[in-house]
């Protein structure tokens, strides 16, 4: 399994369940949806499995490793190969959009001028070949977007997390992105999506999983 | 690419802190100098006239001890002959009557009076290595000649000026401390203030795999590159400041016979050049702290 998670519950620090006994199991090439209201733990779920929130209680094994046995800095190198969508871009305001999706690969070290290529490559591929020295204030929400997935994806990551990636965007370009990650998938990259967009979710014909109150839901009879 | 400076840019741009910053850690670490060059100045003359006054004494000579006609007639030969005699001194200087005009010039007698008054002998004394100088013995032999002279100990005219000196040198040194403490307290409250305003791309640096040293490195980076140019300024600045106060205390060094050497001088201003680089050192420790403080809270 690429990740299961066993048991977790995440409680706020006022003890109030975020998450209640998560048990999820997802295989390696899975692209899946994760739908429910605001407030559903549709992003503490995704935040868990990218361990940017530690669980109260439950096990977390992911890409192979226990994650409660993992030191800091074994945790950061397993976040290396996790790749992050958030709603709000996230861009930093005064790079520029190759600036910005080089940054992983900044961080990780890279030689200058195979992360330029690579990045070139990458951004020409979201549909931004033109738009590479732009900043982001000077790019539309899709545009910024697609930077961020170049961003999330410019490691090849083994699981793209997403949250809400289309929720600041119109429908069409909604599509585009979700066609972007569509092809992320088919080239061997898991995919969980959290998004309260079901006619979205509708026309890409996933799995879907639905989180209510910090609980997954069994999936519809006959689904 | 770029350098990453993503930690003052932004509003932290548009308010100046990062210039501000700058601005706060020159006045410190001007502050620190100045104080710390005090404290070596006032230590330093403190330890010289330590180590001077229990070797040194002046013994004066009246002028009417010697011939009617201003001659020294036989009296210094004789003391010198005395002196000479003594194993625990070294040969004895005698002090030039210039000299004498310039040093009562520096204690403020105008040079007319000086030109009529008839000026006394002066002859430094001064005790050989490893010896002790016997200041009643001494005087008891010059009595026992019959010779009219003053010995003047330039332990009794610093004995109380020494631990004075000593005090105001401990004060300037607590000084330097404190404002090193509020240096540091400057730079935590900065970096705490970065951490916060920049939380989300801090945060999505971290969900990049960017590790707590990683991060840290980046405030390390920004804090120490505003470090190294206030340090510069703030030297130079100081530098400036002493070197006016230097020819006030080169008098006061003459007049109070605390000749410090050149390696003594030496040894001052490379302490005195050390604070910058203290001060450089303890911004870039206390952001290295504050950082790695607040990222262990995270996952």
């Amino acid at each position: 399994m690429l990740v299961s998670l066993h048991n977790v519950h995440v409680r706020s620090r006022t003890k109030r369940p975020i998450l209640a006994g998560i048990t999820l199991e997802l295989e390696p090439g899975a692209f899946v949806f994760l739908t429910g209201p605001s407030g559903a733990g549709k992003s503490s779920l995704l935040r868990v499995m990218g361990l940017a929130l530690r669980p109260t209680t439950g096990s977390i094994t992911l890409l192979g490793h226990d994650v409660a046995t993992m030191n800091r800095r074994s945790l950061s190198a397993l976040r290396r190969r996790l790749g992050f969508v958030l709603q709000d871009s996230r861009l930093i305001p005064h790079l520029t959009a190759i600036e910005n999706a080089s940054l992983p690969l900044w961080l990780a070290g890279g030689e200058p001028e195979a992360v330029r290529r690579h990045v070139t490559e990458l951004l020409t591929w979201v549909g931004l070949g033109d738009r590479l020295k732009a900043r982001p204030a000077e790019l539309s929400g899709g545009e910024q977007q697609r930077v961020a997935l170049a961003r999330a994806i410019v490691n090849k990551p083994a699981l793209l997390l997403a949250d809400e990636p289309t929720g600041n965007v119109d429908d069409q370009t909604a599509l585009k992105l979700l066609y972007l990650f569509t092809e992320l998938n088919k080239m061997g990259t898991t995919v969980v999506i959290a998004t309260h967009q079901h006619h979205l979710v509708a026309r890409m014909g996933k799995t879907t999983l639905a989180i209510q109150g910090g609980v997954l839901q069994p999936p519809p009879e006959g689904s | 690419m770029r350098p990453l400076t993503l930690l003052f840019e932004g509003s932290f741009r548009e308010r100046r802190v990062g210039a501000n910053l700058v601005l706060l850690m020159t006045l410190l670490i001007y502050l620190a100098t100045v104080m710390a060059s005090l404290a070596v100045g006032f230590g330093g003359i403190a330890w010289v006239g330590e180590r001077t006054i229990q070797s040194r004494a002046t013994l004066v000579i009246p002028p009417a001890s010697l011939g009617s006609d201003g001659s020294t007639s036989d009296t210094l030969p004789r003391v010198f002959a005395l002196l000479k005699a003594d194993p625990s001194l070294a040969p004895p200087r005698v002090v030039t009557t210039d000299e004498s005009r310039r040093l009562l010039q520096a204690w403020g007698v105008d040079s007319a009076t000086l030109a009529d008054a008839p000026l006394p002998i002066l002859m430094d004394l001064e005790a050989v290595p490893g010896a002790r100088l016997d200041l009643p013995r001494l005087k008891q032999t010059l009595v026992a000649a019959k010779i009219t002279a003053r010995l003047d100990s330039l332990a009794d005219t610093l004995a109380t000026f020494l631990p004075l000196l000593r005090g105001l040198s401990i004060a300037a040194l607590g000084v330097v401390g404190l404002v090193l403490i509020v240096l540091a307290l400057g730079i935590a409250f900065a970096c705490r203030s970065v951490l916060t305003t920049q939380r989300d791309t801090l945060e999505m640096l971290h969900l990049m795999g960017a590790d707590d040293k990683t991060l840290t490195r980046l405030f390390r980076a920004e804090i120490r590159k505003r470090a190294f140019v206030a340090a510069g300024v703030g030297f130079v600045l100081a530098a400036a400041t002493l070197a006016m106060g230097a020819m006030g205390a080169r008098t006061f060094l003459d007049i109070s016979f605390l000749h410090p050497t050149q390696d003594e001088i030496l040894v001052a201003a490379g302490l005195m050049a050390l604070v910058p680089v203290l001060a450089v050192f303890v911004a870039c420790a206390a952001a290295r702290r504050m950082a790695m403080g607040q990222l262990r809270a995270w996952p």
